[in-house]
């Protein structure tokens, strides 16, 4: 008998009732085990939207499979990607904007780029919140699966042409801080314009001397 | 809201966000690490590995965090039991958890004046 059950939320005993169920039959009821639950029942009214599966970042674009517009990407841009998605999702945005991209790459930190970015001292937590500060927050968190900005989406163009301008045949993630500094708009930009860091001819040629010459810390490009 | 919790700044690769479901989510990690569990694997595992014993309720209260966050992913389940996956993201955060632990149990040790 799973009356129990009853006590949760309708939308968490849909998610997650049947493997719950599963689980205390596998595992017994003990006086602690009694506990839990009545403490978890309290959580999952207290949290309603944690059983709304539809709010968790579902698309992870380092999980898809190859072929398509991101085809060309290193696993590690792709991770960047993901990491800018979550960070998306965690500030609140209603897109995934250069800002995001930016804190991904300097999240996901072994890249070349992260590797140009901290050269100039510029720091995730610092820079996290630079960004914070400054982007506009809506009330809930995006309840539907957020896409890229416009301006995002651009800078996305633009690394890949960076890629094709190099003549690389991948687009990693010092392409990607390429484009972004290549598309002049936006919060991302202001913030590292502001740093002294926006001009492109001196970027690209940091970036070809950190490709041919290696950085002290620098990770193979994946 | 009568309470106007701060936001904190904190890079997404800390676990602390969850509160009282960071440790717990931070040992979930660690049993995905090497593949695919459900829910009694995972609390086994956890036992053996660390001596804690979840409860079920605190697991499926770190389960769904971690999903929410896009650091684990559901499969399809197997008689009605549901293993969960960690995602890539999932991998590297849990990399820079562990590392961020290894530099605080070296710190602790040094001041203790034991070799690491």
């Amino acid at each position: 008998m799973n009356w129990w059950l009853w006590l949760y939320p309708t939308r968490w005993r849909r998610r997650y009732g049947e493997e719950f169920a599963a689980l205390i039959r596998d595992r017994g009821w003990s006086i602690v085990t009694v506990f839990d639950v009545l403490r978890s029942v309290v959580d999952a009214w207290l949290h309603p939207d944690l059983a709304d599966t539809s709010a968790a970042p579902q698309p992870a674009i380092a999980s898809r499979p190859r072929g398509g517009r991101f085809d060309k990407f290193t696993q590690r841009s792709r991770t960047v990607l993901d990491l800018a998605h979550r960070e998306a999702i965690q500030l609140r945005s209603q897109h995934i904007g250069p800002e995001h991209l930016l804190l991904g790459l300097l999240e996901e930190g072994n890249g070349v780029a992260a590797h140009v970015l901290m050269q100039h001292g510029i720091a995730l937590a610092e820079f996290r919140a630079a960004i914070l500060s400054r982007v506009e927050q809506s009330g809930d968190a995006a309840a539907e699966p957020i896409g890229l900005s416009p301006l995002a989406k651009r800078a996305i163009e633009l690394s890949v042409g960076e890629a094709n301008r190099l003549s690389h045949h991948y687009v990693g993630t010092e392409h990607l801080l390429l484009g972004l500094v290549a598309q002049a708009e936006g919060i991302a930009a202001e913030e590292l314009r502001r740093r002294n860091f926006g001009d492109l001819p001196t970027l690209r040629r940091e970036i070809l001397h950190v490709l041919t010459q290696g950085g002290p810390h620098l990770r193979p490009p994946i | 809201m009568w309470l106007e919790v701060p936001r904190v700044v904190e890079p997404l690769s800390s676990l602390r966000q969850l509160g009282r479901f960071s440790e717990p989510g931070l040992l979930v990690m660690i049993s995905l690490a090497d593949g695919p569990k459900h829910g009694y694997a995972m609390l086994e595992d956890i036992e053996a590995l660390a001596g804690v014993r979840l409860g079920p309720g605190t697991l499926y209260g770190a389960l769904a965090r971690l999903e929410r966050l896009g650091l684990i992913t559901p499969l399809a389940p197997v008689e009605r039991r549901r293993p969960y996956q960690l995602t890539q993201v999932g991998a590297h955060v849990l990399q820079s958890e562990l590392a961020t632990w290894q530099n605080l149990a070296a710190t602790g040790l040094r001041r203790l004046q034991v070799p690491a």
